[in-house]
């Protein structure tokens, strides 16, 4: 394993009284999209800004490229920023935009002129290279953003909520677009994001935080197939929940609550755990027969491709169930307040701390 | 026939009361002005202005070479320069302590700085008259020009940089700081992101600060008028004690003369401005 | 925002000059004045700090009792004046096209930039009784007859005698006219701006809900820029009472304000220190009006009123 070209390590910030970072430890590899995701106020800007310089933690230090930054400031880290507000400098051109992190490091004029023109190549503004910012589209202020600082080669590559300026159509292009230009300059990316759609879909990594704690670190994949706890779960895809008291009899784990008892199978098991976890697209619907687990068909939310479902069960617990396009069908012609039955695949479910 | 279109509910603009009262007020404030270009105009050697006796340019010529006049004219435009560029200076690094720092006492340091705008002229031009006085700081009689204009020119520097503040701070609240954040992450020190990035914000307030402590240091009398020894005349004072004998048409001559400075200063000033933030 | 003491350097660099200024040709200036009320004139050039209040309580003569009440009701009836026309000429510009707007309020504040001397001497011109107002007036007196003649009651019948030029110089009505004149567009920039900030779905709302036109001025309109009214209010009255030109020029010497027997006291008589008192008098005042306006706005923005 290469060494990491970000080493968080320790880190925490107070506020006064405010816990705004508590003691995390990350690592960030090169070349990797690393995800810093979680509500707002949960610290994942702070962490990014005292990567790039613009806060000091107050215990713990963060290491670029194996070296201490404690004490170094933000102009003289070699990391460099997509600001949320993308801050295109208004009074100048956008090459000169480009330019003006070269300018700072005392390049020459040639080999500035030289970056300018790769950088704006890089992200397609070269036509666009006299223009001032504001007579750019947020889409071009963005790549501006993104050219000034790439030109400047830095380690890693740091974006505050890079796409929550945009509207839909073009943050989904763009999503795509990002990805592709990290994987043809080769720096990491370090993004920071409260859109957990944005983090599955474009990060190698993600961290989830919450209120200034470390959550998960885990890929996409995992974070959304094995949650390690409620909260992550929860913020990420939709999840029901159930309380549920647990026991042993024999060999295997028996739990009671709103589905009855029911028998985990193998691989969910766990100890001590009070809350099953289990993704609507694992309780299917079908119409209501003798036996089994039942409930009343609630609203049907039709989305195109797919419908969510909402069934209470009898003990009055509301859940949701994912439906494909044929099952909608059926389900819509049953009508609100149907009996309908629901089979659960229990295997996907996952026990959690309460 | 053709209905004519009623206003909608809360098109103020369009209703006719309102639209009347609007000419009347424009008519009120402009009527005096006019009269007074045109009867600068007039062959009259009495200045009470009533009768038009026909068109002349007499009284420009003859203002022209009223030496007294002119060199009054001279010192009210050399004090409006000079007390504008200190003015600005002060008030741009007024305006940056306030929007940058926090410090002790920062309200009670805001509320003095606002002082001078909100009391009364007369306090303020008596205050600073008292002060020269007290102290014995009379500009020796032979000071060369334009430094025998010092006292006036440190009380409009006193009442005008407050407002130029005010401008400038108002232009600074818009700024962005993640501006000021990307250009130290892409190697900016303080001096160069001061240089490259917040002065060429400040500027479109820059202007507006000049062109208002100018229009003040120009516009003033009462002020002026306390702080003006026997020997410094200003347009303001020499006009006031003219009118105070007799009522000329050179005094109109002079005053539309000023009036048109005043035209010109702000639309260049206006011009600047547009072009400079076209929001 | 960052603490001073973070980047001290920097802070002195920018705090020093202009509060060093304000200190040495503000604050140091008025503390003179303040010495100098509490001091007595002993000979023509000599004067003592005794601490006395003799300067403070010569304020209460009848006489100066007199001079203060005239400015006060000459400001508060000019103030009046200039809220009732800005009102209704701020909301013409307000919903004016977006287009002409700017060139409304040029149009407003454009004569002001013109030198305060030059539009007291202008409104002079004019206002003498053969000036262009009184010839104004009797071309309206005699036209007016003219037309009355028609229906037999010319030739002076109904409206009395020939016209009679109205002496506005010298009287408070031109002191009124005149204070009105300069100070306007202070009234009517602040009531612009808070009807410009107005939303006005609330005006459509109050319609909607049955309100009519002068209802909706009276319980929404009114109510919902009074802030703005308030300050202007303010902003016109305070160098109203201290206006020196206006009275000097346009009353002649007979509708004397506070300022002009300030002056008095420091061009003639050499009553300094009474001339100081008077001085901080008017900036008392000026503080309470400040410190009434604060209040009210405190609690104004406490009841969800901006």
């Amino acid at each position: 394993m290469p060494d990491p070209i970000i080493s968080i390590q320790g880190v925490s910030k107070y506020f006064g009284d405010f816990m705004a970072v508590e003691d995390i430890t990350i690592d960030i590899e090169p070349g990797e999209i690393f995800a810093l995701l979680g509500p707002s106020g949960c610290g994942k800007s702070t962490l990014l800004r005292m990567i790039a310089g613009f806060e000091d933690p107050s215990e713990g230090r963060v290491l670029i490229g194996g070296e201490d930054m404690t004490g170094v400031p933000a102009n003289k880290r070699p990391v460099n920023m997509v600001f949320q507000s993308y801050a295109v400098f208004p009074h100048m051109t956008v090459s000169q935009n480009v330019a003006y992190g070269l300018k700072m490091d005392g390049l020459p004029k040639a080999e500035i002129k030289e970056k300018v023109a790769e950088a704006l190549e890089q992200v397609h503004l070269s036509q666009f290279a006299a223009r001032l910012p504001d007579q750019l589209s947020g889409g071009q202020r963005q790549r501006v953003a993104l050219a000034r600082a790439l030109a400047k080669r830095p380690r890693v590559l740091l974006l505050d909520e890079p796409l929550s300026a945009l509207d839909a159509k073009l943050r989904d292009a763009m999503r795509l677009e990002l990805v592709k230009l990290q994987e043809s300059v080769g720096v990491s990316f370090v993004m920071v994001t409260h859109d957990q759609s944005e983090a599955l879909a474009m990060a190698d990594r993600v961290a989830v935080l919450k209120d200034g704690k470390l959550m998960q670190l885990a890929d996409p994949m995992t974070l959304y197939q094995k949650p390690a706890n409620r909260f992550v779960a929860d913020f990420i895809g939709r999840v029901n929940f159930f309380d549920v008291t647990q026991s042993t009899k024999g060999s295997a784990e028996i739990i009671a609550g709103p589905l009855g008892a029911l028998t985990l199978p193998a691989p969910v098991t766990g100890t001590g755990e009070h809350v099953l976890a289990l993704r609507p697209e694992y309780i299917r619907l079908s119409p209501a027969k003798e036996g089994g687990l039942t409930g009343t068909l609630g609203d049907v939310g039709f989305q195109g491709d797919s419908s969510i479902v909402e069934v209470t069960l009898e003990g009055g617990k509301q859940v949701q169930a994912l439906a494909g396009p044929e099952d909608t069908t059926m389900l819509l012609s049953l009508g609100t307040g149907a009996a309908v039955a629901l089979s659960i695949d229990l295997s996907q479910a996952r026990l959690l701390p309460a | 026939m053709a209905k004519r279109k009623k206003p909608a509910p809360f098109d103020y603009a369009r209703k006719w009361p309102l639209r009347l009262t609007f000419l009347l007020t424009t008519l009120f404030l402009y009527a005096p002005i006019v009269v007074l270009v045109i009867f600068s105009f007039n062959n009259s050697r009495r200045g009470g202005n009533v009768i038009w006796r026909g068109f002349t340019t007499d009284y420009y010529v003859k203002a022209w070479n009223n030496a007294g006049l002119v060199e009054a004219f001279v010192n009210s435009l050399a004090i409006a320069v000079i007390s504008t560029v200190f003015a600005v200076f002060l008030g741009a690094i007024t305006a940056v302590t306030l929007w940058r720092f926090r410090f002790p006492f920062k309200p009670a340091y805001e509320g003095l700085v606002a002082l001078p705008i909100v009391i009364p002229e007369i306090c303020l031009g008596v205050a600073i008259a008292v002060l020269f006085s007290t102290l014995g700081l009379y500009v020796p009689p032979g000071a060369p020009w334009p430094f025998n204009l010092t006292n006036i020119i440190i009380a409009h520097i006193t009442f005008s940089f407050p407002f130029a503040a005010m401008v400038i701070r108002t232009r600074l609240n818009t700024f962005n700081r993640e501006m000021e954040e990307a250009a130290k992450d892409l190697g900016a020190s303080e001096y160069r992101v001061f240089r490259d990035i917040l002065l060429p914000h400040m500027k479109p307030g820059l202007i507006a600060g000049a062109l208002l402590a100018f229009t003040l240091s120009l516009d003033d009398f009462v002020i002026t008028f306390f702080t003006s020894g026997p020997d410094t005349v200003t347009f303001p004072v020499k006009v006031y004690s003219m009118v105070r004998f007799s009522v000329t048409p050179e005094i109109n001559a002079a005053s539309t003369v000023l009036i048109l400075i005043t035209l010109v200063v702000t639309a260049i000033a206006m011009r600047f401005q547009t072009f400079e933030d076209p929001r | 925002m960052e603490h001073y003491r973070q980047n001290l350097r920097a802070f002195a660099a920018f705090f020093v000059p202009s509060a060093g200024w304000l200190l040495v040709f503000f604050v140091v200036p008025l503390a003179i004045i303040f010495v100098y009320s509490v001091s007595e004139t002993i000979s023509l050039t000599e004067i003592k700090t005794t601490w006395t209040f003799e300067n403070y309580a010569r304020l209460l003569e009848p006489e100066i009792l007199t001079l203060f009440w005239r400015s006060l009701w000459l400001a508060g009836i000019s103030t009046v004046i200039c809220l009732c026309v800005g009102y209704p000429v701020a909301l013409v510009i307000a919903t004016a096209p977006a287009k002409v707007k700017p060139w409304l309020l040029l149009l407003i504040i454009l004569p002001f930039w013109t030198n305060l001397l030059i539009r007291t001497y202008a409104l002079l011109n004019i206002l003498g009784t053969r000036g262009r107002l009184n010839g104004l007036l009797e071309w309206i007196w005699t036209q007016g007859d003219r037309a009355l003649t028609f229906i037999g009651l010319g030739a002076y019948d109904l409206i009395g005698e020939d016209f009679e030029p109205i002496t506005f110089l010298g009287r408070w009505s031109g002191v009124i006219i005149g204070l009105v004149y300069v100070h306007l567009p202070f009234a009517i920039l602040p009531i612009y701006a808070s009807l410009e900030k107005l939303d006005r779905s609330y005006l459509e709302a109050s319609l909607d809900l049955g309100a009519g036109q002068w209802r909706t001025f009276r319980s929404i309109l009114l109510p919902m820029t009074m802030a703005g009214v308030m300050t202007a209010a303010i902003i016109t009255f305070i160098p109203m009472l201290g206006s020196f030109l206006t009275p000097a020029l346009l009353g002649r010497g007979q509708v004397d304000m506070i300022a002009n027997v300030i002056e008095r006291q420091f061009k003639g008589a050499n009553e300094l220190p009474f001339g100081s008192a008077m001085s901080l008098f008017l900036l008392y005042v000026t503080f309470i009006i400040l410190a009434i306006q604060s209040f009210a706005a405190s609690r104004g923005s406490r009841r969800g009123i901006k």
